[in-house]
């Protein structure tokens, strides 16, 4: 049941121009940011290869703060759509199960939102083989750098980010509630880049990032690099934890 | 199976008072519940339909208590909602699949057939792939009932389902209904008289919240027999006629109105008798004046 229903929204949404729109975005964007000076998303590449496995996964980490907006937009729909296009008297007349309903919703809509962080992917590989890039700054594909940003960025951040904002959505079905939750979660994010100005406050900035940028930045600012990027999959894991108990408190309500 | 309803009652938080003290006991068929909008029907369509909590009474649908047994009734229903809307971007196939599934309709292979089927029935196979949202009203109606066939409940509610239908949507929509036969309990709900004349073997007149009438629909027009007069008089006349009978209602026929009013004697000269239809009966009764 739950399959089906997750399959149905995530159908819905494949179907939608609006997802394709937001992967054509990012991937315009981190094309122009690969490929030229003149676009800068996040810190400078400097002088590391412009398709090195850091600024890949970097990338990962910061285009959330990006889609966090879109990804509110999709699961906000998959929340309330039966509400906002008035099928909810057919819906809710059917002896379907809430809570299958409301994690198939949830699957579906957050596989979806995972989809327009791909854009990353395609316009570091696009931007490799324009005829204009100096070939002595990019490496070869390196594509267990692209399975690492996909699985220990964009899936368990989106993952979090769509189990808090699919709770405000359920709770609330109020859109403006909902975008106000997204607006803390940024906050989240600029509270931790504050604190990581201080040294002695550098873990808990860390552990703060809802979107992990600032775990990835630290793990990888000075060598020990292995270490390190343990502690960015920490992070990733915690992120993991907390969208779970969002989502087990959506399913109790 | 038989659905009872004893007492219901219902007030909204504004003060408005949707079902005062409803009982009703509604038999397998084609049972019409009729009353003017406002009347308090929807509130009693989503209530039996688990949409929607009573302050008191009770409802029973065979040994299921309708009002705590929400799943169980569930089970058993098929509703067509007054208004409803549809998903954009999603065809009237995937959406009729979709609801077979939460439904409970096991196998895909299973719902694909059904669906098929009950497209073919509503006659819409042809647009089985357009997207819902660009159906006509007509197309939509017959989608809403394909939805609530679906399953083959054994209560069918269907709620003000011909309001805004050409009269061949609406001759459709009939056969659709009285296709599904005496075997289960079917209770339509309109402001619509003709609805009512046309399909049903039993009724209910409902007006602000009260049940004014329950019986069937042949009886309560003999009831009217030899009381209803009809004759057709100026414009300016009409006042004057309101003011000295009990005029059931005027109609404009060619430009003039037409006047049925309620008389046990026969009024003036100039009126003739007139025969009663279910019309007549439902003005007279929502007037209280019988």
């Amino acid at each position: 049941m739950i399959l089906h229903i997750a399959w149905f929204e995530l159908r819905y949404w494949l179907r939608s121009w609006m997802l394709w729109i937001f992967t054509l975005i990012i991937a315009v964007l981190i094309f122009g940011a690969t490929s030229s000076d003149q676009v800068q998303i996040g810190s400078s590449l400097g002088n590391t290869y412009r398709n090195a496995p850091y600024v890949i996964e970097n990338y990962y980490a910061i285009v959330s703060l990006l889609t966090l907006l879109m990804v509110t937009a999709f699961i906000n729909s998959a929340a309330a759509r039966d509400f906002s296009y008035n099928t909810y008297q057919i819906v809710f007349a059917t002896p379907m199960r809430r809570r299958d309903f409301l994690l198939g919703r949830f699957a579906g809509a957050t596989t979806a939102s995972v989809i327009p962080m791909l854009g990353i992917s395609i316009g570091i590989l696009l931007a490799k083989y324009m005829p204009w890039v100096e070939p002595d700054r990019w490496e070869r594909v390196i594509w267990a750098a692209h399975l690492n940003g996909i699985l220990v960025f964009a899936i368990p951040n989106t993952f979090f980010m769509a189990a808090i904002l699919f709770t405000i959505a359920v709770l609330a079905r109020n859109e403006i509630v909902s975008f106000i939750g997204a607006l803390l979660l940024l906050t989240a994010y600029g509270v931790s880049d504050a604190l990581l100005s201080d040294i002695e406050r550098e873990r808990i900035a860390a552990l703060l990032d809802p979107f992990a940028a600032r775990t990835f930045a630290l793990a990888t600012n000075i060598g020990r690099s292995l270490k390190r990027t343990g502690s960015a999959r920490a992070s990733a894991d915690c992120s993991c934890g907390t969208g779970c108990c969002g989502l087990a408190l959506a399913s109790l309500s | 199976m038989e659905l009872t309803i004893s007492g219901l009652s219902k007030t909204y938080a504004n003060g408005v008072k949707a079902l005062d003290n409803v009982s009703l006991t509604i038999p397998n068929g084609m049972y019409g519940l009729l009353g003017p909008n406002g009347a308090g029907k929807s509130t009693l369509m989503r209530t039996i339909a688990t949409l929607q909590e009573a302050d008191s009474g009770s409802a029973q649908l065979g040994t299921i208590d309708v009002l705590k047994q929400k799943d169980d009734v569930r089970k058993l229903l098929g509703y067509l909602p007054q208004e409803f809307g549809v998903y954009p971007r999603i065809s009237a196939q995937d959406m009729l699949e979709h609801l077979a599934l939460l439904k409970g309709i096991g196998g895909s292979s299973q719902r694909k057939e059904l669906v098929g089927a009950m497209l073919k029935r509503c006659n819409l196979h042809d647009v089985r792939k357009k997207s819902l949202s660009s159906y006509s009203g007509g197309m939509r109606q017959r989608f809403g009932i394909a939805q609530a066939l679906i399953g083959n409940p054994k209560l069918l509610i269907v709620d003000e389902p011909t309001a805004g239908l050409d009269p061949g949507e609406r001759n459709r929509f009939y056969n659709l209904l009285a296709e599904v036969g005496e075997q289960v309990i079917v209770i339509l709900s309109t402001h619509i008289v003709e609805d009512v004349t046309d399909l049903c073997t039993k009724m209910a007149i409902i007006h602000e919240g009260r049940v004014l009438y329950e019986g069937r629909p042949d009886d309560a027009v003999a009831e009217l027999n030899g009381r209803v007069w009809q004759r057709s008089i100026d414009k300016s006349e009409l006042s004057n006629y309101e003011g000295r009978y009990r005029v059931i209602s005027n109609r404009l026929v060619a430009g003039h109105p037409h006047l049925h009013v309620l008389s046990v004697t026969p009024p003036e000269d100039g009126f003739s008798p007139s025969s009663p239809d279910l019309e007549d009966v439902f003005f007279t009764r929502i007037r209280g004046w019988n």
